[in-house]
């Protein structure tokens, strides 16, 4: 099932364009459903505990007068909320706990979780997550991969605790075949010179850890003489746009509960240059089981409300997956 | 970009008693409490605000940059502005232009990038308003 994530339109809701109603109307309106995602801490205001029921209902009949499905509710595992005193397991548990309850009074079937959530607490939010019917997806995003060591560890615990109701939800920043254009364009706003740009492009294709390539990459816009603004912003570089292989994905899609469609770029031909997508839907066509899958476009990172709308992003999105997937498979994807 | 251009809107900066007051947003897609505003470093028409000065506007309190470590159960909506008074000793009347430089500091409480660090984001903005 296709969807859109209200994450998609960022730069909407922070101008304030949208309340969460019209928000959701335009989705509807735009024919960018039927599955909607939201992100808790973005669209709800006093999320998890404290939400006016007033606003519950708007988001509930938003949904039903506009023909949507609920997807997926997006929490935060915030464990550095206070800077002298990091959440303990039992404390994560009970900011878990508000945010699972309402995705499921709500009726989201699952909620997108993050790595900050620990086999112990994981051990520990299993069994409300089964009390309140919600799958866990642990979101899969660069600069992680379906096989680096911190997914690992989940897998490991995933496999040790066995529950139906833990399971992943790949975002395809993990694994990028570009540094989208937009991104670049941004930068040499900045003041990057073609020759950083270069250095940029070779940092982020060399092998090695994330951090590692972008000290290469600073070291040499030193000896360039770059200008600090663009060298400390291009830091996203290495952790927004993963590079790891799309073939892994393989490993984990029994365990795929929902997807981030992530998406920067679509062409006029239906395909994005930053994405094999081609690639990335022929995986995930193998899938033996009913998952929906969010739009999610982040180009809203470098780019104004001004100089590009979501929803086209989403429709356009939609129907280059829609080029990739037959019938049936869109029916499973 | 995106995100800093949210920061100062055009209309942000009022004529308050004893300075300015001035409307902030996030430089975040999402909410975060006010335990994770770590800092706001304010020039207005090169007169700096130290950080003692600046008062944040919580409910019908006034707050000191130094006490909203505490605050981890009482959220900025994203949509919504944090109003800061910056006093001035020569403050500019409304309809006259100010020069705002201005610098937000939020640990991002999920973003953890090293041992017992999280991410803090800065974002600086400088633009020119009217003083409303």
């Amino acid at each position: 099932m296709l969807g859109t994530t209200l994450y998609s339109m960022t730069n909407e809701w922070l101008a304030g364009q949208y309340t969460l109603g019209s928000l959701i109307d335009e989705v509807g309106r735009r024919g960018i459903g039927p599955g909607v995602e939201v992100i808790g801490f973005q669209s709800l205001r006093g999320f998890p505990n404290k939400v006016a029921d007033e606003e519950l209902r708007t988001l509930r009949d938003a949904i039903e007068r506009n023909g949507l499905v609920p997807t997926s509710l997006a929490s935060n595992a915030d464990i550095a909320l206070r800077k002298d005193r990091w959440m303990d397991a039992d404390r994560s548990v009970e900011y878990m706990r508000p945010q699972i309850e309402l995705a499921g009074r709500l009726g989201f079937p699952v909620v997108r979780t993050q790595l900050g959530l620990t086999p112990e607490v994981l051990e520990k939010v299993e069994p409300l997550a089964a009390k309140a019917g919600v799958k866990l997806g642990m979101e899969v995003h660069a600069p992680e991969g379906p096989n680096t060591p911190k997914v690992m560890a989940t897998r490991e615990a995933y496999a040790r605790i066995d529950s139906e109701f833990l399971g992943f939800v790949p975002d395809f920043s993990s694994c990028m075949r570009a540094i989208p254009v937009g991104m670049l364009d941004k930068l040499r706003r900045d003041g990057l010179s073609e020759a950083g740009v270069e250095s940029l492009e070779r940092a982020w294709q060399a092998p090695g850890a994330p951090f590692q390539r972008y000290g290469q990459f600073a070291a040499e816009c030193g000896e360039l003489g770059e200008p600090e603004l663009p060298v400390g912003f291009a830091r996203l570089v290495f952790t927004m746009f993963g590079r790891e292989n799309l073939e892994d994905w393989r490993e984990v899609l029994p365990q795929v509960v929902h997807i981030h469609g992530k998406f920067y770029d679509v062409d006029d031909d239906l395909t994005s240059p930053s994405i094999d997508y081609e690639g990335v839907m022929r995986v995930f066509a193998e899938l033996d089981h009913q998952v929906s899958m969010s739009s999610e476009w982040e180009g809203h990172a470098y780019l104004d409300a001004d100089e590009q709308d979501a929803f086209d992003m989403v429709a356009r999105h939609h129907a280059m997956c829609s080029r990739f997937l037959g019938a049936d498979q869109l029916a499973t994807v | 970009m995106t995100l800093e251009a949210q920061v100062l809107g055009d209309s942000a900066v009022r004529a308050a008693d004893g300075g300015y007051e001035v409307d902030l947003h996030l430089a975040w897609y999402r909410s975060l409490p006010l335990s994770c505003l770590e800092g706001i470093d304010l020039t207005i028409n090169e007169e700096v605000a130290s950080r003692e000065s600046l008062k944040v506007t919580v409910g019908d309190r006034q707050l000191g940059l130094d006490d909203l470590p505490e605050l981890d159960d009482e959220w900025w909506f994203v949509q919504d502005a944090l109003t800061v008074h910056v006093p001035s000793s020569t403050p500019v009347a409304p309809g006259g232009h100010v020069d705002v430089d201005v610098t937000l500091a939020t640990r991002v409480p999920y973003i953890i990038i090293g041992p017992d660090t999280a991410l803090v984001q800065r974002t600086h903005v400088v633009k020119k308003v009217v003083v409303q």
